[in-house]
């Protein structure tokens, strides 16, 4: 029935102890303020990792070659690994991923495969035209590659068939390529069947152009690093004669259809290659999907929140204790006034509640000013970080209720103690 | 009836303790409606106990007070801070305004605390604080008045629940002379008007003015000199 009064009468006080009213909110603020800036920041890096995950496509299931690993042998019952037993194995074209294994692996699952597609890692460069210049990434691939990246050709064709079998020297570039190095007046049509050269590991590589493919500007610069590097896409067959590799395949990407279980579909992959490597002492192919490194890369930024939340907790903690600290103090100043309220017929509830919510005042506009600092802390992190901010709406609730919980809980202490004064006494004091 | 009745009235302080001190010795007091009376005595008399009792601030350690039908000894806190909220009209000597709250919020503040609505807490506030000629200060805060504005302000906001009885405890101490005669006309002027008023003071030369004198000494009702009642007329209540 007092609320609006009471609201009043701790907005006065407030007033009137200016310095010492925001003291006692700067440790709210401090700790809403983190809480929302770290919470922000959280939001925001997930969430702009799993829209470029999301890009590169959830359901793709990744099969790479790779050791087997001997720590297990060469690590004794003390956890101290004897290096010198550490074995640097060297694979031949018998232990790679076979054309038989894909070709069995593609009637097995026809169901459910929508793509599958080679990937040959070439390495990067920088190619030069004069003055003019192109970071790229040379990637040896199959024709189903433009289906996994979805890629829009803007001129020319993508790799096909017949340039895989026959080795050919072509490549598919972007638009941020042609761009970069022929100029950028420079259409896309009028590149088609030029050449180029790029340094890779000390090795001048050549290709012809057939094909410019749009280039889409990554939505943070998360897995890019600094200079905008496009990939160049060149036949597998291609790659590997350049890098002088052994025949077969070290890594394969393969996406399943939209209606399939993606999580099966990876167990039945993952399941598939492994047995061809049972027996394979040194080497294994194992399976992994974007979702599922999603899945885990999301638990571990969600534990780094907590951990960091909960060291905000413990400041937000220290801020009530301050609240219930200058409450006491106000209680005490204030002993006669609330012996004349008595002496008026202030009942001890109506004391009570005054100082509560003088200090849910002081906490709620803390939270307030808390939380917009936090918002403002949060988008300034975002931003250097290069991620779209996003302030999590939930989190600020969450917060603005909690350091009204905190007044109450940190008020009521002091607030009690003055409800419970005797008027007499309360009246004399001086 | 009597409007105030106290019989046996006894308060201990420290019972039970080594230094356990009796103040009140059995007080029997009866105050009848519309009387105007002075409980004079010197310090350490007991008149403050006496004050805190009829108060309803504090309770005796034995006997009864009996305030317009409530048995006052026998009530819980928030029933005696229901009867200082509608009975009793205080007057303190420094006056006791709230800081940094207008003399018009100060009259308010019974009534607020009585469950009043803000319009009729208003009217009511303007009504009184323009009978003790206070209309054009109703804005200023206590710092910003003398002390026999301030007096003024507490006894317009004595009167606003329209309180059983008024107590006022040497209202005039904090004031000089000519501000003294004016507060004391103002009393003077309600008790005419039918209000029950109770003054407590040490000064005798104050206590005269008074139609009844009842004077304390040591814990004890030593004296009680009632005058004839003269020139009283009823008036209907403000």
């Amino acid at each position: 029935m007092q609320i609006f009064e009471n609201i009043q009468l701790a907005l006065t006080s407030l007033v009137a102890n200016k310095m010492r009213s925001i003291l006692t909110m700067l440790g709210i603020i401090i700790g809403i303020g983190s809480v929302i800036a770290i919470v922000t920041i959280g939001d925001s890096m997930t969430g702009a990792m799993n829209a470029e995950m999301a890009g590169f496509g959830a359901r793709n299931v990744t099969i790479n070659f790779q050791p087997k690993d001997n720590m297990a042998e060469i690590t004794d019952e003390d956890g101290n690994i004897d290096w010198d037993r550490y074995e640097q194995k060297t694979a031949t074209s018998d232990d790679y991923l076979t054309d038989a294994m894909l070709k069995d692996y593609e009637a097995r699952f026809k169901d459910v495969l929508d793509v599958l597609s080679i990937n040959e890692t070439v390495g990067s460069g920088k190619a030069t035209n004069g003055r003019l210049h192109a970071s790229v990434n040379v990637s040896g691939c199959s024709p189903d590659r433009q289906k996994l990246d979805g890629l829009t050709m803007l001129a020319g064709r993508y790799i096909e068939k017949q340039d895989v079998d026959a080795i050919r020297s072509v490549a598919v570039v972007s638009s941020e390529f042609v761009t970069k190095y022929f100029g950028n007046k420079t259409k896309n049509d009028d590149v088609l069947g030029k050449a180029f050269t790029v340094p890779v590991n000390g090795k001048d590589l050549r290709f012809y152009i057939i094909g410019v493919y749009k280039y889409v500007k990554p939505d943070s610069q998360f897995m890019m690093g600094g200079d905008t590097e496009t990939t160049v896409y060149v036949p597998y067959t291609s790659a590997k004669r350049l890098m002088q590799l052994p025949a077969g395949y070290s890594n394969v990407t393969v996406r399943s259809k939209k209606e399939a279980d993606s999580s099966e579909f990876l167990t039945n992959t993952s399941a598939y290659f492994a047995s061809y490597y049972t027996h394979n002492k040194d080497f294994t192919a194992a399976a992994n999907s974007m979702e599922n490194m999603m899945k885990s890369m999301n638990k571990m930024l969600g534990s780094v929140k907590l951990g960091i939340s909960a060291v905000a907790a413990i400041s937000l903690l220290v801020g009530g204790i301050g609240v219930m600290n200058i409450m006491m103090v106000s209680v005490t100043e204030r002993t006669r006034e609330i012996g004349i309220r008595m002496a008026l017929g202030a009942k001890s509830r109506v004391i009570l509640l005054q100082f509560i919510v003088e200090a849910i005042i002081i906490c709620l506009i803390g939270g307030f000013i808390g939380v917009g600092i936090g918002v403002a802390l949060g988008r300034i992190g975002a931003q250097m970080l290069k991620y779209a901010a996003r302030p999590s709406v939930i989190a600020i609730l969450v917060a603005v209720s909690f350091s009204m919980a905190i007044g109450v809980f940190f008020g009521y202490y002091p607030a009690s103690k003055a409800s419970k004064l005797d008027p007499i006494e309360a009246l004399r004091y001086e | 009836m009597a409007l105030i009745e106290l019989n046996k009235v006894v308060k201990t302080y420290n019972v039970g303790c080594e230094n356990e001190l009796e103040i009140l010795h059995g007080i029997d007091l009866k105050i009848d409606k519309g009387e105007f009376v002075a409980i004079v005595g010197e310090s350490g008399s007991g008149k403050s106990t006496l004050m805190n009792i009829i108060g309803a601030l504090d309770k005796p350690t034995s006997g009864d007070y009996i305030l317009d039908g409530i048995a006052v000894a026998k009530a819980e806190r928030d029933e005696m801070s229901d009867v200082r909220n509608k009975k009793i009209g205080f007057v303190f000597q420094n006056f006791n305004l709230i800081g940094r709250t207008t003399a018009q919020k100060n009259v308010e503040l019974p009534m607020l605390y009585a469950g009043a609505g803000k319009a009729a807490r208003q009217e009511r506030a303007n009504e009184l604080l323009s009978l003790v000629g206070m209309s054009d200060r109703s804005d200023h805060q206590p710092s910003e008045l003398s002390g026999g504005q301030k007096q003024r302000v507490a006894i317009a906001r004595s009167l606003v629940n329209n309180p059983a009885i008024i107590l006022a405890d040497e209202p005039t101490g904090a004031l000089d002379s000519a501000t003294s005669r004016n507060v004391m006309d103002i009393f003077h002027t309600l008790h005419r008007q039918g209000k029950t008023i109770i003054l407590i003071t040490h000064s005798r030369e104050l206590a005269q003015e008074c139609p009844r004198i009842v004077t304390l000494l040591d814990g004890n009702i030593v004296q009680d000199d009632k005058k004839a009642p003269h020139g009283k007329e009823q008036h209907a209540d403000i």
